[in-house]
């Protein structure tokens, strides 16, 4: 029985019985792109290595042929290509033309998702991501946070955490909602555990925490409004840019001209949205959703890195769509003109940043606006996104590009 | 919990309206077939199963009790219906004899004796000829029957089938329910032993309609849902 269902599983990979390697297309053949990023993180699991091939059918990647990839392959079902040795030596043919570039994967990164405890993983893309590609992550928060745990971990996920500490302004709408009660609880009970006079000044503590963590070299991936108030809380440490209901007190009205933007990772010279009225942090988000003046979703186009001159950007990017239609977040999008210089683009709409990458330190860190890649319009309470209708989500493969990277040993810069 | 549903859904169904005192009939044939004739949707005797099996063992009258069998199942609801179809395959494909008796077992399981329905047709020594094909068939029935009164009887079936018959064309939906089903008990042997069936059955059949549904009942699993 196992004998025939290995047969049978043989002759379901297209291509020859006595391979050296399996392809993994990621391109429109691929039947799975999501779960194909997990059947490779699994591989590293096991001990293997895997190479990505940077503008080769679209990220491809090449594993070692064994019987268990295979079936594994089959299992999650990712479309997998048998190499042999003709097959590989053509490959590296192809991938030396060209704007192409092979990193070789070594290691499965330890990923930690931060959340508070009662979290449902539909709250959050990346952890929908995760789960869906059958990638194992653990899950932290801030007494973890202050209590030095980030050095357990190769790579960090944020999502739409508000580290200026005024809970995402919900308040003057959500204030007697059982979910903000919770929410308001948790977080006055980390001020008074570690000895903050508000909880402000616990999530900027927090925000440092994670900032010496990407300085140390840790691998920094966040969404929605993670990326703004991280950078705001940095920001802020000289001055208060937080409402009353947040900390007591009114927020400075110079606070704009206080900011110290020499801590921060991707954002300088923006104003803080001070009115405690408004849900919005600052002028870098351009989209401010919850505004009367919110602006309207268009379509972001990711671009084109050379794969051999700037492999970390090139594998940032790479996908089997080129324009994405945009999706809304507490923070959708950054405004150009707020960029620290050395902040790269990775995809654009218009003069609007949608998804950047950066350096701090011995790390790096990647910023993606919006909330939800398959729901645009996302609401509080609305249903998760089944990720069995988006199996070949562009989106979604962004982020799971970002839980890779962190595994490849790219070839050092060359410009 | 969806198999557990499933199976109170059959078990409501089936014996809940065997039990009322309908008149002129027995129980949820006569009913249905009584409100459908009120509705003028259909013909009281088209869609009364009395007289199906003898039908089909006449070979002169054979095509005439398949087309009867699919009007009962059209005046049924949800899984009786279903049952009733499957009752149906098994009629088109089995030689008249052993259809008869699929279709005899479901107008048992009507009148409310599921389990001896059930254990009769799973029982049955059948013709010598018989194909394992068609034995693999009527199991497959008999499981689906005791899915609601005898979950435990219902999976021994499965067990059966997938024994004797592993390539047998109800194997793939065997496999699924039987994994489900042990994955529901508290054993880590079960639960072991549902993960191997549902690896097995897309490793063996990564193309078949029920493998979308077996992967991701497969994650589900993996994450210990």
């Amino acid at each position: 029985m196992l004998f025939t269902a290995a047969a049978l599983l043989l002759m379901a990979v297209p291509g020859t019985l006595q391979a050296q390697h399996l392809l993994v297309p990621m391109d429109r053949q691929q039947t799975n792109h999501l779960k194909a990023y997990g059947l490779t993180f699994w591989v590293l699991q096991e001990g293997d290595m895997a190479e990505w091939l940077l503008n080769y059918r679209d990220g491809a990647f090449l594993l070692p042929d064994r019987e268990e990839v295979r079936r594994e392959a089959a299992l999650r079902g990712v479309r997998v290509e048998a190499l042999d040795g003709a097959g590989v030596a053509e490959l590296r043919t192809r991938m030396r033309q060209g704007n192409r570039e092979t990193v070789p994967l070594e290691t499965a990164p330890s990923i930690a998702v931060y959340t508070p405890p009662n979290a449902q993983p539909w709250d959050d893309a990346v952890t929908l991501a995760l789960e869906y590609a059958e990638i194992p992550y653990e899950t932290l928060w801030d007494p973890e946070v202050l209590q030095g745990e980030l050095d357990r971990y190769d790579w960090l996920h944020l999502h739409h955490e508000d580290f200026t500490g005024q809970y995402s302004k919900f308040y003057p709408t959500y204030a007697n909602a059982p979910w903000m009660q919770d929410e308001m609880a948790r977080n006055q009970e980390v001020v008074a555990r570690f000895g903050f006079p508000d909880v402000p000044t616990a999530k900027r503590a927090v925000a440092e925490e994670i900032r010496s963590f990407v300085e140390r070299g840790g691998f920094l991936f966040a969404m929605c409004s993670a990326t703004e108030t991280l950078d705001l809380a940095l920001a802020s440490h000289a001055t208060d840019i937080t409402a009353a209901w947040a900390n007591g007190r009114s927020p400075d009205p110079d606070a704009a001209q206080r900011m110290d933007w020499s801590r921060t990772f991707a954002f300088q010279g923006a104003q803080p949205q001070l009115s405690a009225s408004v849900n919005a942090f600052s002028d870098i988000d351009v989209h401010q959703v919850n505004t009367a003046w919110r602006q309207p979703l268009g379509y972001f186009r990711l671009f084109e890195f050379s794969a051999t001159i700037d492999p970390v950007a090139a594998m940032l990017v790479q996908n089997h769509e080129t324009v994405l239609p945009d999706f809304y977040g507490l923070t959708t999008a950054f405004d150009v003109e707020r960029l620290k210089p050395g902040v790269t683009i990775l995809a654009e709409e218009g003069g609007r940043a949608k998804y950047i990458h950066g350096s701090l330190g011995e790390g790096t860190f990647t910023f993606f606006g919006g909330h939800d890649p398959e729901d645009p319009e996302h609401q509080i309470g609305d249903a998760p996104t089944n990720l069995d209708l988006h199996p070949h989500s562009p989106g979604y493969r962004l982020i799971l590009n970002n839980v890779l990277f962190p595994s490849a040993r790219p070839s050092p810069l060359k410009t | 919990m969806r198999n557990e549903c499933y199976g109170i859904a059959v078990l409501v169904l089936l014996v809940v309206p065997a039990l009322l005192p309908v008149s002129g009939g027995v129980g949820l044939a006569a009913q249905t077939a009584d409100s459908a004739t009120a509705e003028g949707q259909a013909d009281t005797a088209s869609a009364t199963p009395a007289g199906i099996p003898d039908d089909l063992r006449d070979p002169e009258t054979r095509s005439q009790a398949l087309a009867r069998i699919l009007e009962v199942a059209e005046s049924r609801e949800g899984p009786v219906r279903t049952l009733w179809v499957q009752g149906l395959a098994v009629a088109e494909k089995t030689s008249p004899e052993i259809g008869a008796r699929a279709v005899e077992a479901l107008l048992r399981a009507e009148a409310g004796d599921i389990e001896a329905a059930a254990w009769a047709l799973a029982e049955w020594p059948g013709p010598d000829e018989m194909k394992g094909d068609d034995r693999a068939a009527l199991l497959a029935l008999a499981a689906r029957l005791l899915d609601g009164v005898d979950p435990e009887g219902g999976a021994q079936l499965r067990e059966r089938l997938l024994a004797a018959h592993p390539a047998a064309p109800e194997a793939v939906e065997t496999r699924l329910r039987l994994a489900r089903y042990l994955a529901a008990r508290e054993s880590d042997e079960d639960r072991s032993r549902a993960l191997a069936l549902v690896e097995d059955l897309i490793v063996d059949t990564p193309d078949h309609p029920l493998a979308p549904e077996a992967r991701r009942f497969l994650a589900q699993l993996r994450r210990g849902v």
